[in-house]
């Protein structure tokens, strides 16, 4: 493997080297978490969505698996700010797979990352909560 | 020419040593009885493919067969009893005739600067009821 290999389009390339989102939101404002997949299985994430005004304000993940999977969660805490609870319900992974030129391959592995998503819009407030 | 396996083999300790004291990190194959120029290592909590992505800089090789896009893990590892997680997660590294103590402490430095990385990413165990 190089730095230049061709499996991995330029935005996974600098996603999987800056990990822009990753990490936690600061504890206090309202959030909402969302989590999928088993990391014996190869791919697991966990979002949290700070909210402000029934919308996703900020974001953050942790994940464990494939560069394409750490990119494309890194890149939906910045796709997802400005949706509220039906965006996230809505949400389709095959919009990552085009952002990310994701090979088919992978393709299972955004499906993990939409099932953490509509994980965190059923906890949204007021909604039927799972624990994540 | 024999003074060159002494030689790997120490450069293979050198590496071992640079990398033994990382958490969930596990040496496969027989501590002594091993040819002198490899080093296969697992890595607990850490996914192989953005493992091999992050040392890029490093001619390394993961556990599994990571020139294709199988994701079948080794059945080698898988033999010497490592789960299918585990030897997703292994790295086996290479050393020769012409490789450095230099090129070595760099990679043992560069190996724990990304497994600590991405372990820093991975989610929390999930919280029990």
């Amino acid at each position: 493997m190089t730095a230049d290999d061709p499996r991995y389009g330029a935005e996974v390339r600098r996603r999987m080297r800056e990990l822009p989102g990753a990490g936690d939101l600061p504890r206090g404002a309202a959030q909402v978490a969302g989590r999928a997949g088993d990391r014996e299985q190869g791919a697991e994430v966990r979002f949290e969505f700070g909210l402000e005004s029934g919308r996703v304000a900020a974001a953050r993940f942790r994940a464990f698996g494939c560069p394409h999977f750490l990119a494309a969660a890194s890149w939906l805490c910045e796709r997802l700010v400005g949706e509220g609870r039906s965006g996230l319900e809505a949400w389709d992974w095959r919009e990552a797979a085009d952002a990310l030129e994701v090979p088919p391959a992978k393709f299972g592995r955004l499906i993990t990352l939409q099932d953490a998503v509509r994980n965190a819009a059923r906890n949204w407030p007021g909604g039927t909560r799972s624990t994540v | 020419m024999d003074a060159e396996p002494p030689r790997i083999a120490a450069l293979r300790e050198l590496l071992w040593s640079g990398l033994r004291d990382l958490p969930g990190t596990e040496l496969n194959g027989h501590a002594e009885r091993r040819v002198c120029g490899i080093l296969s290592v697992t890595f607990d909590g850490v996914e192989g493919e953005s493992l091999l992505f992050a040392l890029a800089d490093l001619a390394v090789a993961s556990g599994s067969a990571c020139a294709t896009t199988s994701a079948e893990p080794s059945y080698v590892l898988r033999a010497l009893g490592r789960s299918d997680r585990l030897a997703q997660s292994t790295l086996r590294m290479s050393l020769g005739r012409f490789t450095t103590r230099e090129e070595v402490e760099f990679a043992a430095r560069r190996v724990c600067e990304e497994v600590t990385r991405l372990r820093d990413i991975v989610p929390p165990p999930v919280a029990g009821p």
